[in-house]
């Protein structure tokens, strides 16, 4: 569903991605994960088609995305972090811009507004941040778009709003869907993304199913300092030092996303090493 | 390729209505304001002993020109704000349905409710003015010729404002007279010196021939009637068929090259 092979892309002079290849699958609710300026946003903007890349192949739904089609545009919605919703009430903007989108499901739409509570009598300008957000969230998967790109989803959502989202989501990912959440709030998306992709230096460093971490990493508690090189990362703790390793004795350990990722950012060659067939636990 | 991917009728209306929908409020003001001023200007010329028989056409004139021009400076306003421009950019619409619909509206859009607004405004206000002054300006007459050529020119100096719209991020008007003017000057300044070398025998000074000086006037120069005219008609077909389409096509890609770079 969506092909990047071999691509660069930069702002002027400052390169983001470099040769970057990846692919992915309608199914899945990916998580894309990095650090600032990682170019997380970047590459759902070129997902879009709202940047083009300098070189390389992207194929979205096998079309273009910098060509900007209608018939692709039609179906792909980008949640950017930050937006603008004109001066409308809810009916007057369903009734102007959900023609555009053929597939667009009326009932499933006031359903969704009135799950997030949102006022229907108030302009969308005048709603707050969040709720702006869950107007925009609503009428995304009321579009029924096959490719819903988030960006930092949560940011601005209450405690209960971030809840309601991860349940619309998660009922949201159909199997001829592809949802990617770019987030830096990994805590809010626990059980919710899989797989987890990580961007980092203008490469994805990793891109792997739940299922595939936990059958290859461990998560151990230890009271002692760990030998350099023995783990794939260690973490101190007040009781102690959390440490990941590669799992070879087939243990079933959950490890937060932030713990993963913080593996992944801090020793990429050793947790490649391990994704590849070899189990060595290097620690940086 | 399939038509329906660069153009649909549905799909254009949609935009239409989606366009004109999110300036409505500033549209409305607008032609309050103006029917507002139209009035008063019409009330003080009736009132005066003498009403005015050019007053609707300077008023149609002025608007058509002055706010038909501003007015099509702001309509790409949307893709030069991040936040906007994705808004728009990623609509199910095609680059050239995003870029026709913007056309329209500035221009024949535009010239026509100016067209008909003067002309129902003229009526209005002179029908009052009757009833009060016991006599009134004379009314627009929209069926003139000379308001038709004037649309042509509107046409023609619109396309300018066009492309600046999409091309400036900012201070799209003043940055377009700004290129109008310099590229007026640099024409000028070609011209000058293309004469001067051409017609170097003529000149006694620099830019002085016989008693001109500074100007150069067409009739001292060595062009016979006919190759004058020819002159003239081959700058008028130019003119009248060259900018327009020209800057409109530069503003559709321009339009299709647009990204949303301004984050990482």
């Amino acid at each position: 569903m969506i092909n990047i092979e071999n691509m660069d892309f930069a702002y002027k002079k400052t390169k983001l991605f470099l040769n970057l290849s990846l692919e992915l699958k309608p199914g899945n609710i990916y998580g894309l994960l990095g650090k600032n300026g990682a170019g997380k946003t970047s590459l759902l903007k070129i997902m879009s088609g709202l940047l083009f890349p300098n070189t390389g192949k992207v194929k979205v739904n096998n079309f273009i995305p910098g060509q900007r089609n209608p018939e692709f545009l039609k179906d792909i919605f980008f949640l950017p972090e930050e937006y603008y919703l004109p001066g409308l009430k809810a009916e007057k903007y369903k009734k102007t811009y959900a023609p555009f989108y053929p597939n667009f499901n009326e009932n499933k739409f006031l359903e969704l507004l009135s799950e997030f509570k949102l006022p229907m009598d108030q302009k969308l300008n005048s709603l707050s941040y969040g709720q702006k957000k869950k107007f925009l969230i609503s009428f995304g998967i009321a579009s029924n778009s096959r490719i819903f790109l988030l960006d930092e989803p949560t940011n601005g959502l209450d405690i209960p709003s971030k809840t309601q989202f991860r349940r619309i989501i998660a009922s949201a990912g159909t199997e001829n869907r592809l949802i990617i959440i770019s987030t830096h709030q990994v805590r809010d998306m626990e059980n919710l993304i899989d797989p987890i992709i990580i961007v980092d230096e203008g490469k994805v460093i990793f891109n792997e199913s739940i299922e595939g971490v936990t059958n290859k990493l461990t998560v151990k508690k230890i009271s002692e300092e760990p030998v350099n090189g023995t783990v794939l990362y260690s973490e101190k703790e007040i009781d102690g030092y959390k440490v990941v390793l590669a799992n070879k004795d087939h243990d079933q350990t959950d490890i937060d996303f932030e713990t993963l990722f913080n593996t992944v950012v801090t020793n990429p060659d050793g947790i490649k090493s391990v994704f590849s067939g070899g189990d060595n636990n290097e620690h940086n | 390729m399939n038509i329906t991917n660069i153009i649909s009728p549905r799909r254009l209306l949609q935009l239409l209505k989606r366009d004109i929908l999110s300036n409505i409020n500033t549209t409305l003001i607008a032609f309050g304001a103006v029917t507002a001023v139209i009035y008063l200007i019409s009330a003080i010329t009736a009132y005066n002993s003498a009403p005015s028989g050019q007053l609707y056409f300077t008023l149609f004139t002025n608007l058509l020109f002055g706010g038909g021009l501003i007015v099509t400076s702001m309509v790409f306003k949307e893709i030069h704000r991040k936040e906007t421009a994705q808004n728009y950019l990623l609509l199910p619409a095609s680059n050239f349905e995003k870029f026709f619909s913007r056309l329209l509206i500035s221009t024949i859009g535009f010239a026509l409710i100016t067209l008909v607004g003067v002309t129902v405004i003229s009526y209005l206000s002179e029908g009052v003015n009757t009833l009060i002054f016991k006599r009134h300006n004379v009314l627009f007459n929209p069926f003139s010729k000379i308001v038709w050529t004037l649309m042509a020119h509107y046409l023609i100096a619109q396309s300018a404002f066009f492309l600046g719209a999409v091309y400036f991020r900012k201070y799209h008007f003043i940055k377009t007279i700004n290129v109008i003017f310099l590229v007026q000057l640099t024409i000028t300044i070609i011209t000058a010196l293309f004469a001067r070398i051409v017609y170097f025998d003529l000149f006694d000074g620099f830019f002085k021939i016989g008693n001109t000086s500074l100007l150069i006037q067409w009739d001292e120069l060595p062009l016979t009637a006919n190759s004058f005219s020819y002159l003239v008609k081959t700058l008028k077909i130019l003119y009248w068929l060259v900018p327009a389409p020209l800057f409109w096509t530069i503003s559709y890609f321009r339009i299709k090259e647009v990204e949303v770079k301004n984050a990482i």
